[in-house]
């Protein structure tokens, strides 16, 4: 296992990681699933339409099915959002050997190097590396095992400080809202309100931009540990991967945001065309149901490959950064042995 | 009814004959538009007054005169007063006082808001009689101040004509339901002092301001000339007759015939729109930014005007007025007054749910019910507020189809179906047909004068079909435009109309609590086996095994319960395994029937009200059954939206 070259990171090279990414997701979203479905099928699933007739129009069997006074609705509610957080955990280590993936492959190479380094360039110090073969998935997954800590933690983190900046932009721009409503009319105030919410969204999302650095730097160092076989705690691991996000972002935050921002539209787009198959094919059965389960799955794959190209850009950015922190803290602890050996 | 109005009005002279002549139960009768409709309301008050309005104090000096005339059969003592801003005077008003939650109105005022009667006189020949010298204001102990009884120096006789002279003072209260202020905005209703309407027995139908529960008064005239500051942009009742700026003051005067009540609004940042619809000039008065809004309500004009033109008669009146208040005052919106309806929703409002259009639609329906078709809101609530629910869900449906209020990421929700969910909770708890200050709490007030009758009218729509529905409310707007008509005026109505079931039906459920729920009890089939035995046929002899040869044929029957009250006609459909459906009527005279079955396949499963024509029905979720040892059709979209949305919130929360 070597790590693949910074600039020869791309999520094109490693379509089974993906593959594997998007199957863990699918399969924990139909546990997440299995309480609403478990409902439906109790209370409409004997219709010999089945629950066809929650999704036609004027949904008369929908509103009665929800605005049922027992207790389901809110068991459902609350057991499928304890899925849902148990799920966001779990998916760490599939996140984790993906990104791994990205990282790292096999010594020996798919390909030959560049084609600059067959024709003997002048600076040969500058020949690219060639494209390395795939990790195996187990490799992959242990390394997503042993960062599950330190993403977990960076989930919750970050989780917490977004939750935070948005809570504080709400309150900010429900003050502003407020205090321009006199003078701009509602309307405008609404619009100005919204525009301070807009600024807040971007700090959140700059922020999470840089929790992406910063878990691409932890699933590098835990692949080195795997390489060295040594391990590393937790916490410094994701103190030193926060390092190297932000010493990445001083230098190139520009880059990373747009490289962000673009895969962001795309994935937009992508949850349109979901919207738009939901809307054409309703509450059909059959082979309407299983087109708009086609679609609806390559919109979540799509997703999927979107987050696995941001992560291998995010890889790319950090990857020098990280390396050269790193080297810098082996020289002082060269330096520090030397120190105290004397 | 009263003596005069007949005499006054030809053409509701013909529609007594009419109504006589024509006793063809549920039959192909003429069409409703062919009922013939007033023209004019009996005329019984007219007002005619001149307001001041101060926005910076937020009050109005009002003056002017009153002409009432006795329409009753009977001497008249004494006269009652409305005063109905004194409902915000202070928390002892039987506004404030009634503990009732979940509805409209449950804060306090920021500020207060009153009435003072300055002077009351009746110029009765050559003498001046000061009537507010001798006025009862309240009752015993009682501090509400909204319903006053006027004592008269001599008896006023059956037709005779008085004169009135009033002056006034309004304070208008923070807005906290339907009157008073928000700022320089001001809408203003309830504001006069106001005659209770008589009735034909010399009685006034007169009641405090309720918590619950509107209004009722009689018709006339209304000349009121506005007075407000310049810079201020003024809606109101009625047909602007002269307009001008003089000293910095702004001078309207609205006049109009056939209305019962009159409200009007200023603001200084009121935007105008305005467009002629169906021959009606309508303006829109709205806040700055709200131009979506103000396009989204002329376009529910666009379609309502016409349409209610058709099923209940035209719109008489030259105008129609929509407010649609600053979102810092939502509780002055959502309310109908003749020629002036105020709609609301806040800021930003999403589409693909069609709120704005159902209280535009909703508000505008009040113009016949309410408004033209005047009954005694506080009394009988359904009359207005539920018949009205009815005609909103019944446009809303006409117009954008069966996911007329919510059509969102492939959830559809009809207006009919939201109401009949809202409903169905609340069928046992109390009567429909009921006085507002009856309802328990605003909840069960909403649930049963709203959206109950909405859903009871609908399932004799869906039931009995779309053309004896349209037939029956026609005639029944028509009859009784400008009328006043009771509960039993509705009720044969349907008897007539639409036939005794429906009309028996109509009454249970209103009065009655009547409510209905089918239910698929059991469901049973089997293969027709070829007997087995000796058999002498046609001369021969014949031993039949058994068990050999299925004949192909299957039998059985299905079970279906009506439990409740009501007698309603319903579809059950049997649905058999190699999936040929048969639909099976059944009158639903008897508490339950034993559908029988036969077929080449065995019976799969079976559907009571497979159109869901029944709304009332109290659990859909039994209407349906599949025999044993047989699948229904299972959840698999459900599963599929589920997995799907929860792959999505799986990859936004983990990265
Ligand atoms: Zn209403």
């Amino acid at each position: 296992m070597t790590p693949v070259a910074a600039h020869r990171i791309h999520a094109r090279y490693r379509p089974t990681a993906i593959a594997f990414m998007f199957f863990a997701e699918l399969a924990w979203a139909l546990v997440v699933a299995t309480p609403v479905h478990a409902w439906a099928r109790r209370v409409w699933g004997a219709h010999p339409d089945g629950d066809a007739v929650l999704w036609i129009p004027g949904g008369r069997d929908l509103l009665v099915w929800l605005g049922q006074n027992d207790a389901a609705l809110g068991v459902v509610t609350r057991t499928t959002l304890v899925l849902l957080v148990v799920g966001a955990l779990l998916m760490q280590v599939p996140f984790g050997a993906l990104v791994a993936s990205l990282a790292f492959g096999r010594e020996d190479a798919l390909e030959p190097p560049d084609a600059g380094a067959q024709t003997g360039a002048a600076e040969p110090d500058a020949s690219p590396p060639a494209r390395l073969r795939s990790l195996r998935i187990v490799r992959a997954l242990k390394i997503g095992v042993a960062s599950f800590l330190p993403l977990s933690a960076l989930l919750a983190l970050g989780s917490a400080v977004s939750i935070l900046v948005l809570a504080v932009g709400a309150l900010a721009a429900a003050g502003i809202e407020s205090a321009v409503t006199d003078s701009l009319g509602d309307a405008r105030a609404f619009t100005v309100k919204l525009v301070v919410l807009a600024l807040f969204g971007v700090l959140a999302a700059a922020f999470g931009i840089v929790v992406d650095l910063a878990r691409a730097a932890v699933v590098r160092e835990q692949g080195f540990a795997a390489i060295e076989r040594t391990s590393t705690p937790a916490w410094g691991t994701m103190l030193r991967g926060i390092r190297a996000a932000l010493v990445t972002s001083r230098r190139g935050f520009g880059s990373a945001l747009l490289a962000w921002t673009g895969r962001v539209v795309v994935g937009v787009a992508l949850l349109a065309i979901g919207y738009v198959a939901s809307d054409t094919f309703g509450g059909r059965g059959g082979t309407a149901l299983t087109l708009l389960f086609i679609v609806h799955q390559g919109v979540v794959l799509g997703r999927v490959a979107l987050r696995a190209s941001w992560m291998a850009r995010a890889l790319s950015l950090v990857a020098p950064v990280q390396d050269a922190l790193e080297e810098a803290r082996s020289a002082q602890r060269g330096a520090d042995v030397a120190t105290s050996e004397r | 009814m009263q003596v005069r109005a007949l005499a006054m009005s030809v053409g509701l002279v013909a529609l007594l004959g009419t109504a006589q002549a024509r006793e063809i139960p549920g039959g192909k009768g003429p069409a409703a538009s062919d009922v013939p409709m007033a023209e004019h309301a009996a005329r019984v008050v007219d007002y005619t007054l001149r307001a001041t309005l101060d926005p910076a104090l937020h009050t109005v000096h009002g003056e002017g005169s009153i002409a009432w005339t006795n329409v009753s059969s009977q001497p008249v003592t004494q006269l009652w007063m409305h005063l109905y801003l004194n409902a915000f005077k202070n928390q002892s008003s039987v506004f404030m006082r009634a503990p009732i939650g979940g509805f409209r109105g449950s804060t306090l005022p920021k500020e207060w808001g009153t009435i003072d009667v300055r002077k009351l006189t009746w110029n009765d020949g050559a003498t001046q009689h000061d009537l507010w010298a001798k006025v009862q204001l309240r009752r015993g102990t009682d501090e509400d101040e909204t319903d006053a009884a006027i004592p008269l120096p001599r008896a006023v006789a059956p037709g005779e004509t008085i004169a009135l002279d009033v002056v006034w003072d309004d304070k208008l209260p923070s807005i906290v339901e339907r009157t008073g202020f928000d700022g320089s905005f001001h809408m203003i209703a309830q504001w006069f002092p106001k005659l209770a309407k008589i009735e034909q027995d010399g009685t006034f139908a007169h009641f405090p301001f309720q918590h619950l529960g509107e209004f009722y008064a009689d018709y006339g005239k209304y000349d009121v000339t506005l007075d407000v500051p310049e810079a201020f942009i003024v809606g109101a009742t009625g047909v602007v007759t002269e307009s001008r700026v003089e000293a910095g003051r702004r001078i309207e005067r609205h006049v109009q015939d056939d209305i019962h009540d009159f409200a009007w609004t200023a603001w200084d940042e009121f935007q105008t729109r305005k467009e002629t619809i169906d021959g009606v000039a309508c303006t829109i008065l709205y806040p700055p930014g709200y131009e979506g809004h103000a396009e989204r309500e002329l376009a529910t004009m666009r379609f309502a005007l016409p349409h209610y033109g058709a099923r209940y008669g035209k719109y008489p009146y030259p105008l129609l007025t929509l407010v649609h208040p600053p979102a810092s005052a939502p509780e002055a919106g959502g309310m109908e007054y003749p020629t002036l309806i105020t709609t609301g929703g806040g800021s930003y409002i999403v589409n693909g749910v069609n709120l704005i259009e159902l209280v535009t639609i909703h508000e505008f329906g009040h113009q016949y019910f309410y408004g033209l078709i005047a009954s005694h809101e506080t009394q009988w609530p359904f009359m207005d507020e539920g018949l009205n629910s009815f005609a909103e869900a019944e446009a809303m449906a006409a117009w954008k189809g069966p996911s007329n209020f919510i059509d969102l990421l492939g959830v559809s929700v009809g207006d009919s179906e939201g109401h009949a969910e809202r409903a169905r909770h609340f069928a046992h708890d109390d009567r429909v047909a009921q006085p507002a200050y009856a309802f328990g709490t605003g909840t069960s007030y909403g649930a049963l004068v709203y959206s109950r009758t909405a859903t009871i009218l609908e399932t004799l729509r869906r039931v009995y079909g779309e053309e004896a529905m349209q037939k029956t409310m026609g005639a029944y707007a028509r009859r009784f435009r400008f009328q006043h008509p009771v509960p039993r005026d509705l009720v044969e109505t349907f008897q007539r109309e639409m036939g005794n079931e429906a009309g028996e039906v109509l009454r249970d459920a209103l009065f009655d609590k009547g409510w209905i729920d089918f239910k698929v009890e059991a469901i049973s089939s089997h293969a027709v086996r070829v007997a087995a035995g000796i058999f002498d046929r046609d001369g021969k002899r014949a031993t039949t095994p058994p068990d050999r040869g299925s004949s192909g044929k299957y039998e059985g029957w299905v079970l279906v319960n009506r439990r409740g009250t009501l007698h309603l006609p319903v579809e059950v459909e049997l649905i058999s395994e190699d999936g040929a459906r048969t639909r099976v009527p059944w009158d639903g005279s008897t508490d339950s029937i034993r559908i029988p079955y036969a077929g080449t396949s065995a019976l799969r499963a079976a559907v009571v009200d497979p159109d869901q024509r029944v709304l009332l029905d109290e659990d859909p979720e039994n209407d349906f059954a599949t025999a044993a040892g047989h699948s229904g059709g299972g959840a698999p979209r459900t599963l599929e939206r589920s997995t799907y949305w929860a792959e999505l919130v799986l990859g936004a929360i983990a990265p």
